[in-house]
């Protein structure tokens, strides 16, 4: 288990470090020159550039110029932005827990919907009941993301009103910022009309949420409900069902857990999704997260948060698959079986 | 004669075959394929048949409903967008430039990912797994960040994102062709080939190749689907293809500001995006169970 | 009579044709028996234990004259009432144990969930430790000595052997009246062979558990049963008991099938073929018509294209037109 777990770090760090490599190499393939794309400051008079050159090494090789890239990242400083020319870092964490809110209850959504429906249409394999799930899984995985957010707006605000179009919350309300996640927030503040508040910020999450939920949903029900159909054809489904359990003792304690368990590793390929609808989503909502500033900085040509995004957000990801991995070998016995047999 | 051969008369097709019969057995597949050959059609030979240019303006119509509606004009039948532009003609050029690109985008990372797949799935130690873990980094970015990030070195624009979806998409390919290579080896009838005598590449060319090739196509045909997506998003985020292109993508973007006024500028390219995704999803689908069937 | 089978039919539906996998077959079974069925791979053996047990898919159709369990026809009653007799009388265990329990799951566990809530006595506070207590002691009957290590293990941590006694501790804890065993001892090692034979039989004579005993070994069937029946292509060739039928088959097939076990103590010729019939079983798709054996049978003639009437002779029943050792 102690090896498993060295072997796993060991995966990670090599995978960050080839992140970092490639994350240095984009200060190099920007267009513009190094020193500006690196610290961020766009007009520099000459003597600040040669102090700036000189401290992130740039006059010397390129290894050299990597190595202090490193220690720099590893203290968090990745420059500052061309844009608002604050640290990047905490432009970043100031508009992450957006991000994080968005896309928990998206994820939530998704679980709670897709789990059940994946295995009911496995379950129920080759009926009328299977092939409209998996017909509806079908057409909504072949729904741009961006015109169902357009298609959302256009119906629900626009033609009935339903709705509000954008943003997280109305302009009337301030929230201040304690943690940045708004329904935290709002409960920590002293508001006296606490009760509009958060139903104005539940208005402005639905759309968001269900357009940023469709994709996963699709993703999930699919891997579900093959899962399920192949262990619904295991030997050892067919021998419990001679042993007397109701079925609903056959799905919960059998069915269900052997179908989830495979497939926890592709979770990971769900934060993929996740993130690129996210992208999308935000720009579309005008939400107000990662996304959102990641297209701006690419529209304001913003190198250094473009630079700083790309790494951030792939630890983020490779971390995810790592800590799913290593859960996956917690829970599942069979995994560790595998890891027995190799040791 | 002795008849050591009493069942002649039954004939069992080939594996491709096989897998074909079952593929059409499926009507939803079956009519999907067609669809698919159409836009295919449509998109080899629409920028020729298309009744106007895409960005002829004709301003004495300017946001004409589609011919349906009252105010609509027979002329121009899918109507017209802010500028008097023929919506029919920019959505079969689209078609061309978004679902054209991503089929060639496709193929190409399907080239060179799976050749770079078989290298890796067939090399071992440390250059593998140097490999590996380079791909695992690069998987480990979403795609759509990694293209957004491609434009941003090469510069906005259609041809700089044919370029950053080919090379988001040929991990993807390494990966796939990689793991079918590795299950495929761990077989015994590529060890019994191996005892015979035969050549690394021989194994790869003769045992592996016609065995994993399927999978390839159905990996060819997600690509397909995720480069229409990645290209159309590109297009729509400003990114991709320029405002006034004819791609789908930067039709959806420029409908926005017309949204309220006219709806069907949102509508009608989703729709054709819409369906031309659903009908490679579902041959994709298709395909899959069709190998999965003849497998039982 | 404790099961008694009559002209039982299982059909495939395929899309382009219906194929009758087991054709008019029968069997009847005494209280307390070791009943042995015996056939070859893909003779039917198993779908007619699926059949009975009823874990079959629905391309899968079953018909029968009559299907009685202890003087109820199975057929009869309702999908529910049917389920809830086989749950109570009737247990299975299969072949490839390890597969037939859940990976994922300990076998303690896997116990715990099939004891029924009649055997317990206690309150519901004291459960607990009497289900460790009734799993203990079933792991000790089918013979496991280190139980707690097993009770905690996981299916792939255990042999065959042990998998293949922790299913049979988890079919005799509701007490069945009949153990179906599908090829118990596939694959396994003769010596875990011969101790699985033996606690079934030690089950069948302590308990008057009934054993329907599935192979293709007609040595275990000699060794362990009391009666068989024999089967070719889904047709019942042959039933009686054990000792009758060795001393005096009267089917063809029954007699070749007993020639062809080879014998240690005559003088057979080092490296002579030993006895079979010519060809080979036909595939499902090309099933002759009328007495499935006709083209491998030496005394066959034309009669053999009408599917034989069963024949009662001295408690021993065969199907066949030109039946041997009747002269």
């Amino acid at each position: 288990m102690f090896i498993y777990l060295i072997r796993r770090l060991n995966l990670l760090i090599t995978t960050l470090f080839v992140i970092s490599i490639i994350s240095f190499s984009l200060g190099h393939l920007f267009p513009g020159d190094p020193v500006i794309n690196f610290s961020g400051h766009p007009s520099l008079t000459y003597s600040e550039y040669q102090t700036i050159s000189q401290q992130l090494a740039l006059d010397k090789s390129y290894f050299e110029q990597y190595l202090v890239y490193l220690t720099r990242i590893f203290h968090g400083d990745f420059g500052v932005s061309f844009g608002s020319q604050k640290p990047i870092v905490d432009d970043f964490f100031r508009v992450l827990p957006a991000s994080i809110e968005l896309s928990f209850y998206a994820l939530v959504v998704t679980l709670v919907i897709s789990l059940p429906l994946g295995l009911w249409a496995g379950i129920k394999n080759n009926t009328l009941i299977d092939r409209v799930i998996f017909s509806i899984a079908t057409v909504f995985n072949s729904i741009p993301i961006f015109w169902v957010g357009l298609l959302f707006i256009l119906i629900f605000t626009l033609n009935t009103g339903w709705l509000p179009m954008s943003g997280r919350l109305n302009l009337l309300y301030e929230v201040p910022t304690i943690t940045g996640f708004l329904l935290l927030d709002i409960g920590l503040s002293e508001l006296p009309n606490k009760g509009y508040v958060y139903l104005d910020a539940l208005h402005h999450l639905i759309l968001p949420t269900i357009t940023l939920a469709v994709l996963p949903v699709t993703l999930v029900i699919g891997m579900m409900r093959s899962s399920v159909i192949h262990v619904m054809g295991l030997p050892y489904i067919k021998a419990a069902q001679t042993k007397g359990l109701s079925s609903w003792q056959l799905i919960s304690r059998h069915v269900f857990r052997n179908a989830l368990l495979p497939i926890i590793p592709q979770f990971g390929l769900l934060f993929n999704t996740l993130v690129t609808s996210t992208m999308i989503t935000e720009v579309i909502f005008s939400w107000p997260g990662i996304g959102h500033w990641i297209i701006e900085a690419i529209y304001q040509r913003d190198f250094p948060a473009i630079q700083a995004a790309l790494f951030i957000v792939a630890s983020m990801m490779i971390s995810i698959n790592v800590l799913l991995e290593i859960a996956h070998m917690l829970v599942n016995p069979l995994m560790r079986k595998e890891f027995n047999a190799t040791k | 004669m002795p008849q050591s051969d009493i069942y002649n008369e039954i004939e069992y097709p080939g594996p491709y075959k096989q897998a074909w019969l079952k593929f059409k057995q499926n009507h939803v597949s079956w009519v999907c394929f067609c669809i698919v050959v159409f836009f295919i059609f449509v998109a080899l030979i629409g920028p020729f048949i298309s009744p106007y240019s895409p960005y002829y303006q004709d301003t004495n119509y300017v946001l004409l409903p589609p011919s349906w509606q009252t105010a609509g004009n027979v002329h121009f039948l899918l109507g017209t967008d802010d500028l008097g532009r023929d919506v029919f003609s920019r959505l079969i050029h689209g078609t061309s430039l978004t679902f054209g690109i991503s089929l060639l985008v496709a193929f190409g990372a399907m080239i060179i990912g799976v050749s770079l797949g078989a290298l890796a799935g067939m090399s071992k130690g440390v250059r593998s797994s140097i490999f590996n873990h380079l791909l695992d980094a690069i998987l480990s970015i979403p795609s759509l960040l990694l293209a957004v990030v491609i434009v941003a070195i090469l510069g906005p624009g259609l041809d700089n994102t044919v370029w950053a979806v080919m090379l988001v998409l040929i991990p993807q390919f390494v990966h796939r062709t990689q793991i079918v290579i590795r299950d495929e080896l761990k077989k015994e009838y590529i060890i019994a080939a191996r005892l015979d005598g035969a050549s690394e590449f021989h194994i790869l060319k003769n045992s592996i190749f016609p065995n994993i090739i399927e999978s390839i196509i159905l990996q060819y045909s997600l690509a397909v689907s995720a480069a229409m997506l990645d290209i159309a998003a590109l297009g729509f985020l400003g990114l991709g293809a320029q405002h006034g292109s004819p791609e789908w993508g930067a039709m959806l973007a420029d409908s926005i500001d017309l949204i309220y006024r006219a709806s069907w500028l949102a509508i009608l390219p989703g729709i054709t995006m819409f369906l031309c995704l659903l009908s490679v999803n579902t041959v994709g689908h298709g395909l899959r169970n069709a190998l999965k069937q003849r497998s039982e | 009579m404790l099961l008694d089978v009559r002209n039982l039919t299982v059909k495939l539906n395929s899309t382009n044709l219906t194929i009758n996998a087991i054709d008019k077959m029968s069997l009847s079974m005494r209280d307390g028996s070791i009943h042995g069925l015996v056939g070859e791979t893909g003779s039917g053996k198993s779908l007619f234990a699926k059949a009975l047990i009823g874990t079959l898919s629905d391309k899968w159709t079953v018909q029968a004259d009559r299907m009685f369990w202890q003087g109820e026809d199975l057929l009869k009653l309702s999908t529910d009432k049917r389920r809830q007799i086989i749950n109570r009388d009737m247990a299975m265990i299969f072949q490839e144990p390890s597969r037939s329990l859940d990976p994922t799951v300990t076998i303690g566990e896997q116990i715990n969930e099939v004891i029924p809530k009649s055997e317990f006595q206690g309150s519901i506070f004291s459960r607990r430790q009497e289900r460790l207590q009734i799993a203990k002691n079933l792991l000790i009957r089918v013979g496991i000595k280190h139980y707690q290590q097993c009770y905690d293990s996981y299916p792939h941590e255990l042999s065959e052997g042990l998998c293949q006694k922790v299913m049979i501790a988890m079919a005799i804890i509701r007490s069945p009246k009949l153990l179906i065993a599908d090829e118990p001892t596939d694959a396994m090692e003769s010596t875990t062979k011969i101790q699985i034979m033996r606690l079934l039989q030690k089950l069948n004579t302590q308990k008057n558990m009934s054993v329907l005993l599935i192979t293709h070994d007609l040595e275990s069937v000699i060794n362990y049963a009391e009666e068989m029946t024999l089967l070719y292509s889904g047709q019942s060739v042959e039933s009686g008991a054990v000792k009758e039928l060795l001393k005096r088959p009267y089917h063809p097939y029954t007699q070749n099938l007993f020639k062809s076990i080879p014998k240690f103590n005559t003088d057979t010729r080092p490296k002579s073929r030993l006895e079979t019939l010519p060809g080979s079983t036909p595939p499902l798709q090309h099933l002759p018509i009328g007495c499935r054996l006709g083209p491998r049978c030496p005394r066959a003639q034309k009669e053999c294209v009408y599917t034989p009437k069963s024949v009662k002779l001295k408690g021993h029943v065969f199907s066949c037109h030109h039946p041997i050792n009747l002269e």
